[in-house]
Order: structure tokens, then C-alpha cells, then sequence
């Protein structure tokens, strides 16, 4: 008898080191350094969706300026300004921030400039934060001596853009103890620089409320 | 002694057997259907019960695609859901794959997903429709 119940002890060990044998190798699979070609680092890192629904706060996001975006990409693109003429071409002009949060104005009109270009359907011509650059270029290939004659761009042919894009974003923020409240509101225009008119507006407009 | 009354009502295994059946039953609705045009342009991920996709409308107009794409909410309560668009070229590749955006619909509402393609060389598209709070993998209801 006594025999009996030592043998079921020690095959009780057994089983309990062959558990803890298991688990210990199912958390060093499961949570391990990152191996493999090409992988560096402990592997706690993790890329994510850049086009995800970001909603770790309520302030200004990745989604509110790739809505903003495609929202006014789309909606210019079906402009009679833009559809009527021959790929037109755009200046951008400022976007201000009349918000309460820092928001970097600028990623949101490149972004627009950037998918604009791509539709294939309008030009931009240098506007007025990289015209430094521009004139620098000109300057240093026409009167440096460095560039062959025959190579260099001349002064004087640069493109005048057709209509200029100038737009704002405005907050309303409402906040109590247990809810927080924001409203956005991104306004662009697009105006004809010869002529004065504003020839195409459109807003968007994105609420995110927070509820502790 | 134990009263009559509660021994009447001591449940058995009989009567489990019988709720869980109803539950059960009660559980497998009838699925969603949806019509070919919708199911050829909505890719759901996870098949969507509290929502659905309704009728979308393409115009081409100088030169861009026009979707206009109805989502409908059923329910009494509001629903959430996350889209975007897959643009396509004339040989099926993908041109563009839209940022996620959010929806909110409140209870019995239809909302149109308006939008026009990025490029002239967008010539087809389809939808991707998530919402978290509803779908169900589709697996489950293949067996």
C-alpha cells in the first residue's frame, strides 16, 4: 500500500514537472526575443495600420487629418474650377490654426497636395514656404558658374499659379467632469488669382467625445 | 418537510436541456442576406448582423467614378462602423486603399457613404466595412 501511494506521489511529480516544463515553454515561445532573418530587437515593438481608426484620445489624430484630407481632395476634384480648365495650376497658400491645440497645419494641406498631384488632374507650382529654395536653385545654377549654360534652368519662366488654396481649422471644445467634448471644423477655399473669386469651399467637419 | 411548492420547481435536467435548446434556436437567426450587386462590391470582415449594406449607386461623371453606397441601421440603437474604399484599374490592380474612417449611425437610421474616385484610371472599386461591435466571423455559420 505504502509502495502504491509513493509510485502515484512520484508520478504526481513527474506530471507537474512536465506541466511547468510546458508553460515554461509555451511564455518563452509566446513572449520571446523576435528571431528571424531580417528581425532585430526584442520583439515588443510592433508595427501597426497607419490607416487605422486611431482613437487613443480625443485630440486632433491621424484619422481627423486623412479624413480632412481625401474629404477635400474629393470634393475639389469635382469642382467645375478644376474640371472645366486643363490640370490648372494651385498655389497653396496657408491653412491657419484658430484651434486650441497645436495641430501641424501643413502635413494636412501636403497631404492634399500630395493626392491632388496624384489624380493626375492639377499642378502645383512653388509656393511661398519653399520659394527661398526655388529662387536659391535658380540662383545657384545661373550665377555660380558651376553649370553648363546649355544645362542650366533660366531665370524668369517659372508657371503663375491659376488659383491659390487658403483655409482654417476651428475648435469647440466642451469639457465636464465626466464627459469631454471636441468639435472640429476644417475649412478650405480655393480662389481665382487673377479674378479675386472663390470659385470652390468646402468643410469638414469631425466630433470626438470622450466619456469617462 | 420541504414544502410541495418548491420541490415542483426544482429544475431538471430535462428543463435545462430544453432552454438550451431554445437558446440555441434562438441564437441561429436567419442570416443576413445580401443581394449579388452588394455582395460583389462589399468586402464585410466578419459578417456585420446589426447593420447592412444597402443599395450603391455608380455615375461616372467627367471622367471620375461618383459611389454613392447606403448603410442601413435596423436596430434601435446607435452602431458603429469603420469603411473604406479600394480603388481599381481597368486590369484589376489596386490604384489606392483608402485611410479607415469612422461611422456613427443612430438606431434606424440610413446613411449614404458618398465619395468620388482619386484618379480618372479608377474604373472599379470595392468596399470594406468593419464593425467591431457586431460582426461575426462568417466561419461559424458555414458549418
Amino acid at each position: 500500500m505504502y509502495g502504491m501511494s509513493v509510485g502515484i506521489r512520484r508520478l504526481g511529480w513527474r506530471l507537474g514537472l512536465l506541466l511547468a516544463m510546458g508553460v515554461w515553454a509555451g511564455c518563452v515561445t509566446a513572449s520571446g526575443p523576435a528571431s528571424g532573418p531580417g528581425v532585430v530587437g526584442s520583439g515588443r515593438v510592433q508595427y501597426g495600420d497607419p490607416k487605422a481608426v486611431e482613437s487613443v484620445s480625443n485630440s486632433f489624430g491621424s484619422t481627423d487629418l486623412q479624413m480632412i484630407a481625401e474629404s477635400m481632395t474629393r470634393s475639389l476634384l469635382q469642382s467645375p474650377a478644376i474640371t472645366g480648365r486643363h490640370r490648372p495650376l494651385i498655389t497653396v497658400d496657408h491653412v491657419k490654426n484658430k484651434s486650441s491645440e497645436y495641430i501641424d497645419t501643413r502635413a494636412i494641406t501636403d497631404t492634399i497636395l500630395t493626392q491632388l498631384t496624384k489624380s493626375g488632374l492639377v499642378r502645383f507650382v512653388v509656393d511661398m514656404a519653399e520659394m527661398d529654395d526655388q529662387v536659391d536653385e535658380l540662383g545657384r545654377q545661373n550665377e555660380s558658374g558651376l553649370y553648363k549654360k546649355s544645362s542650366a534652368k533660366k531665370m524668369g519662366r517659372m508657371e503663375g499659379a491659376d488659383f491659390r488654396l487658403v483655409g482654417s481649422i476651428s475648435s469647440i471644445v466642451k469639457r465636464t467632469p465626466d464627459f469631454h467634448d471636441v468639435y472640429y471644423k476644417f475649412s478650405l477655399r480655393l480662389t481665382d488669382i487673377e479674378s479675386g473669386v472663390v470659385e470652390w469651399a468646402d468643410e469638414k467637419e469631425i466630433r470626438k467625445t470622450t466619456t469617462r | 418537510m420541504m414544502p410541495h411548492c418548491s420541490r415542483r420547481y426544482q429544475p431538471n435536467g430535462a428543463i435545462l436541456l430544453g432552454l438550451l435548446c431554445i437558446v440555441l434556436t434562438g441564437g441561429c437567426q436567419s442570416l443576413p442576406q445580401r443581394s449579388p450587386d452588394v455582395a460583389s462590391k462589399v468586402e464585410e470582415m466578419g459578417l456585420m448582423l446589426d447593420l447592412q449594406p444597402g443599395e450603391i449607386r455608380v455615375e461616372r461623371r467627367n471622367h471620375l467614378l461618383y459611389i454613392q453606397a447606403e448603410v442601413i441601421n435596423p436596430t434601435l440603437d446607435d452602431q458603429s462602423l469603420s469603411y473604406r474604399f479600394r480603388w481599381l484599374d481597368a486590369s484589376g490592380l489596386v490604384l489606392e486603399e483608402e485611410a479607415w474612417k469612422p461611422l456613427l449611425l443612430h438606431g434606424k437610421q440610413r446613411q449614404f457613404i458618398k465619395t468620388v474616385a482619386p484618379t480618372p484610371q479608377a474604373v472599379d472599386f470595392r468596399i470594406e466595412m468593419h464593425a467591431p461591435n457586431n460582426s461575426t466571423p462568417t466561419e461559424w455559420f458555414a458549418h
